[in-house]
């Protein structure tokens, strides 16, 4: 694929140009404007293995109803042509949020609508879904096939991996995805990422476990939220090409208002 | 369940399987021809997300045309990940077809 993707910059006139114009709009994309709310503060990253990425994050306020939502998502393969879909992927979320009531409706919205072009395409995505509701101060998430999030409890300074299951989307019709929430008080964070940081390897040759991540939030997690996403791709040595097998992103969000319980 | 087949053939997976080198295996599996192939997964030191979708694929592909890939000696670290994407769900509800 990379053999391909070079060959492609090297062949086809204006490759390199249609390239970087490619790239800007992803990151205009993802660097969307950070949702403004005193209850939480979010920040995300992302490194494509090559120039584009397949891998999404987006934080979207549905002020009407008080929530802020959180998703991230990685569509299979890496380039240009899961850019492509990511990009549907994150279009289509757009228009479901506003329609869905939970995460795992959302979820079963989004896999009936994709899943014939995805079967056309051979291809399928993960995607981790998620609200943060101001008034209940609860976080209702469901997961299709994702990663799960890291959740450390400030009032308890414990960490741990939050338990969701849901097949991937794009594969078969009519999906069923559970909701779960957790209460988040003030200094609570969830860290999300995609499956490229738990492949990626590190100085000593070893793949990342959750438990690396978790040591990493550990150390950091007083810092601010985009200063903390840094240290664990430094921590894990993700951000260099010699240690990456894949695009790596990474979501975090943290609750900055008193309320709720664990 | 699977009904006993004469007509098969077993593959078995070595290294590492990701998107440069899952194509060599699902060629391997195409080549075999044969209406039940089985993938021992014992070998599989990694495989991300990519190689097992293509070869969820590669079994939804063959269930349609009356043949089958399934995946045995699963090790801990892949039922991990098939774990993680719901592939063991999505595996059963073929068992049930």
């Amino acid at each position: 694929m990379q053999h391909r993707f070079f060959e492609y910059l090297e062949t086809v006139p204006g490759a390199t140009e249609e390239l970087v114009a490619a790239q800007k709009i992803q990151q205009l994309l993802l660097q969307d404007d950070l949702p403004i709310n005193q209850g939480l503060t979010v920040a995300g990253v992302s490194i494509p293995a090559y120039q584009l990425s397949g891998d999404y994050y987006d934080f979207i306020t549905d002020d009407e109803r008080q929530r802020v939502w959180v998703l991230i998502g990685d569509v299979m393969g890496k380039g240009i042509p899961a850019a492509l879909i990511m990009v549907m992927l994150r279009a289509t979320v757009r228009c479901l949020v506003s329609v869905s009531d939970s995460p795992g409706e959302l979820l079963s919205k989004l896999n009936n609508l994709l899943l014939k072009d995805l079967t056309r395409l051979k291809a399928f995505s993960s995607l981790f879904c998620g609200y943060y509701d101001e008034p209940s101060s609860l976080f209702y998430f469901a997961t299709a096939g994702h990663p799960n999030p890291v959740y450390y409890s400030a009032k308890k300074n414990s960490i741990r991996k939050l338990e969701a299951k849901g097949t991937i989307i794009g594969i078969l019709k009519d999906r069923i995805y559970q909701n779960h929430s957790l209460p988040l008080a003030k200094g609570d964070l969830l860290l999300l990422c995609t499956d490229g940081v738990l492949e990626a390897v590190d100085k000593n040759n070893l793949q990342v476990s959750y438990e690396m991540v978790m040591d990493l939030i550990m150390k950091h997690k007083d810092n601010s939220l985009q200063h903390l996403i840094e240290q664990i791709i430094e921590g894990i040595n993700c951000g260099t090409d010699q240690f990456r097998r894949d695009d790596v992103t990474i979501a975090a969000v943290r609750c900055e208002e008193e309320g709720g319980n664990d | 369940m699977l009904k006993p087949v004469k007509d098969q053939a077993r593959v078995f997976a070595h290294g590492e399987i990701d998107i440069s080198t899952v194509h060599h295996l699902l060629e391997l599996i195409e080549a075999c021809d044969n209406t039940l192939v089985t993938l021992d997964c014992k070998g599989i030191e990694f495989i991300d997300s990519t190689g097992i979708g293509l070869l969820l694929r590669k079994k939804m592909e063959m269930y349609e045309t009356g043949r089958d890939l399934v995946f045995v000696e699963i090790p801990k670290h892949v039922s991990d990940v098939f774990e993680e994407m719901g592939i063991f769900q999505i595996l059963e509800e073929f068992k049930g077809m």
